[in-house]
């Protein structure tokens, strides 16, 4: 009865293709629209090399510390700052007229200058660079004339060095990356949407929806069982569909979930069981007709997913900050939480009290659904 | 008995569906559930089946008490409903699989009744079709297949030929009455009373929620005043002919319009012979002839005052 009831179960959720839609293509759509949106957002952040020319003539040649700092920053390495082209003037405005460098350095009156075209990131960078070898430069200069036996006692190697008074303590094993969270409630939608196939259990179960339900009451099965076989058969398919559009995002738009896969998938389980449960506690609970319930579904989890910021990011923060116990009760923000977590923490206790209160959520949703179903009386059908 | 409802009683708030409804089902019967529209049919079959609550009355199917957990009882019974209730994602094969499924475990045992099924029902060329690919007609079919497939002593159908084409009609009328051949008790409602002539051995009519007649068709005719309907074209009818055929047995009504006679009787066998002796006998011409016999929905319209279409 079990596999008979399983298999034809599966058939028939993964062959219904407005069903496959929502659940499956919509979050791998959307996941890809967030790639595009988010990529340029990210890549303001990321340091690139800046390209500059530098004019090699005569007066650049002699200031031996100048050439030995370019030299010293344009070296492939981590650090890298500049890729340098030498070269004469007339050919280095060339290359900043052409966009190929964002700018050069070029020696007038024995202090070097930076020329550039417009204003950016890449020509603040140089320009921050210009800067501090100027201030350094001359601050050794004064110290040569006043003091030059500070050089021999190491102030040379001190004024070279820098000390950072802060230190950057990383909160949990990756590097905090905020777009993150666009995704994490993109998998969490994916869980909810899991209800559109717990919706169809109860219908193909409850005689007042269907003919088929009514079909299936008739016939010499236990309902609670036959139902519990479906609402398995939906977790199975919301359970793949999720990890496809995990797989989908992690390996192929390149999004990270930390290093902690195992506890990933746990939260998928439990968003996935949120998800199927959830379907059928709108199923039971809420009369009416199919249709009504399916845009009812979409409505709650696109505002679930909205709260949880999947729209715009402060909304969770915003929500958490002014009205926390809806992020208690939002299954959505429970599970881009218990993603964030991850992520971003190592210590585990906030995540599993979100894998807690989904799991209540769940166990609250389907005992309701059971005894609405067990209580209802089909006074008409 | 195979069905026996007791003082069956169904309301809807104040309106009364079922009320006070009797009704019994022997086993073998091709039994008929025949009533207008909003009679109580499909009411009644939904309470037989434990898929409605009702709030009053007993009801028993091969002797024992229906209950929705009566899985003893529900395993013998097969159901063809009114709406086509099968699921659009599996295609013929799958669906009467997945149906017979619900009442035979054993796999192989299970194959074999779903091709008998398949074949019974002639949808063999479509056993991997959807159901979106059939038309009306093979849809019913398939419908009925979903119902039959695991072999039930009782079979349950709800105006199982709403539209569906005459070729498709006869198919599935075929089919009933073959059913009933192999052995199984046939409940049918329909308001098609032609239908329900046609197949049925025993027939209750329904109005409001109760049975108002039952019996075979010639029983529930015979309970009627209105007999045999003649029908004679004819040029040379005087009145004194016309009285004369006013005093031929079982007469109840004579009328003559537009070379047209018709006589009604009450009862008779050969009063068509009759009729057209006296005739001859008169060298009174006639030409067209025919004869009606009373209908249940004469039946209807003589107990309730009403047709059974209304």
């Amino acid at each position: 009865m079990f596999s008979h009831t399983y298999i034809n179960r599966l058939k028939i959720m993964v062959r219904q293709k407005d069903t496959m839609f929502w659940s499956l293509l919509f979050p791998l759509l959307l996941a890809t629209l967030f790639y595009f949106a988010f990529s340029n957002l990210t890549s303001a952040e990321n340091f690139e090399i800046v390209p500059v020319a530098v004019v090699d003539d005569a007066a650049y040649r002699e200031d031996a510390l100048l050439t030995e700092t370019v030299k010293a920053v344009s070296q492939e390495s981590d650090d890298q700052l500049f890729t340098v082209t030498y070269t004469d003037e007339e050919e280095a405005a060339k290359l900043l007229d052409e966009g190929k460098v964002d700018g050069y350095i070029v020696m007038e009156s024995g202090q070097p200058k930076l020329v550039v075209k417009q204003s950016g990131i890449n020509q603040t960078i140089a320009k921050a660079f210009l800067d501090e070898y100027i201030k350094t430069g001359r601050s050794m200069e004064t110290i040569a004339e006043q003091n030059p036996a500070a050089f021999a006692q190491g102030l040379l190697e001190k004024l070279s060095e820098r000390n950072s008074y802060t230190k950057e303590v990383p909160l949990g094993k990756d590097d905090s990356d905020p777009t993150v969270n666009y995704f994490y409630t993109l998998l969490a939608m994916t869980c909810l949407y899991g209800g559109f196939l717990g919706l169809k259990c109860v219908t193909d179960t409850m005689p007042t929806q269907s003919p088929q339900a009514a079909r299936l009451n008739v016939a010499p099965v236990h309902k609670a069982k036959a139902f519990t076989y479906g609402l398995l058969a939906a977790l199975t398919i919301n359970l793949v569909q999720t990890l496809l559009v995990l797989a989908y995002v992690t390996l192929v738009l390149g999004v990270s979930f930390g290093s902690q896969i195992g506890f990933v998938l746990l939260a998928i389980l439990a968003g996935c069981v949120t998800g199927v449960s959830f379907g059928a506690f709108l199923g039971t609970v809420i009369p009416g007709k199919e249709n009504l319930k399916v845009a009812l579904l979409i409505a709650l989890s696109l505002l679930f997913c909205f709260l949880a910021g999947m729209m715009f990011i402060d909304m969770k923060y915003i929500i958490a900050t002014n009205l926390p116990l809806l992020s208690y009760l939002n299954p959505a923000t429970l599970l881009t939480d218990a993603f964030y977590t991850l992520y971003a923490f190592d210590n585990h206790n906030r995540f599993f009290l979100n894998l807690m209160l989904l799991g209540g959520m769940s166990v609250i949703m389907c005992t309701a659904s059971y005894f609405v179903m067990r209580r209802q009386k089909y006074a008409s059908l | 008995m195979v069905i026996s409802v007791k003082d069956l009683v169904k309301r809807y708030g104040q309106l009364v569906a079922l009320d006070h409804l009797d009704l019994q089902v022997e086993k073998g019967e091709v039994f008929g559930l025949l009533g207008p529209n909003g009679s109580g049919k499909t009411t009644a079959i939904n309470c037989i089946l434990s898929l409605l609550r009702y709030d009053k009355g007993t009801i028993e199917i091969f002797g024992k008490s229906m209950r929705p957990d009566a899985y003893d009882i529900k395993r013998d019974i097969g159901i063809i409903m009114q709406n086509v209730a099968v699921f659009d994602e599996l295609t013929v094969y799958e669906n009467i699989n997945y149906f017979c499924g619900l009442y035979v475990a054993d796999k192989e045992k299970r194959r074999t009744l779903v091709e008998e099924a398949i074949e019974f029902v002639g949808l063999g060329d479509f056993r991997k079709f959807y159901p979106k690919k059939l038309s009306g007609g093979l849809l019913r079919r398939l419908n009925i297949a979903c119902g039959i497939a695991h072999k039930p002593k009782l079979i349950i159908l709800d105006e199982p030929t709403v539209a569906v084409d005459p070729q498709s009609r006869n198919n599935i009328l075929e089919g009933i009455l073959r059913l009933n051949k192999e052995g199984a008790t046939i409940i049918y409602t329909s308001h098609y009373m032609e239908e329900v002539e046609q197949i049925c051995s025993r027939i209750a009519i329904m109005d409001k929620g109760r049975v108002i007649a039952s019996g075979t068709k010639e029983e529930l005719k015979a309970m009627i005043k209105s007999g045999e309907k003649i029908n004679v074209h004819t040029f040379t009818l005087g009145q004194k002919e016309l009285g004369k055929i006013r005093e031929l047995p079982h007469v109840t009504a004579v009328e003559y319009e537009e070379d047209q006679l018709t006589v009604c009787y009450d009862g008779g066998r050969h009063n068509l012979i009759v009729l057209l002796d006296f005739l001859k006998a008169r060298d009174i011409s006639f030409g067209k002839v025919y004869a009606q016999q009373p209908t249940l929905n004469d039946v209807f319209l003589q107990i309730t005052g009403k047709q059974l279409r209304d």
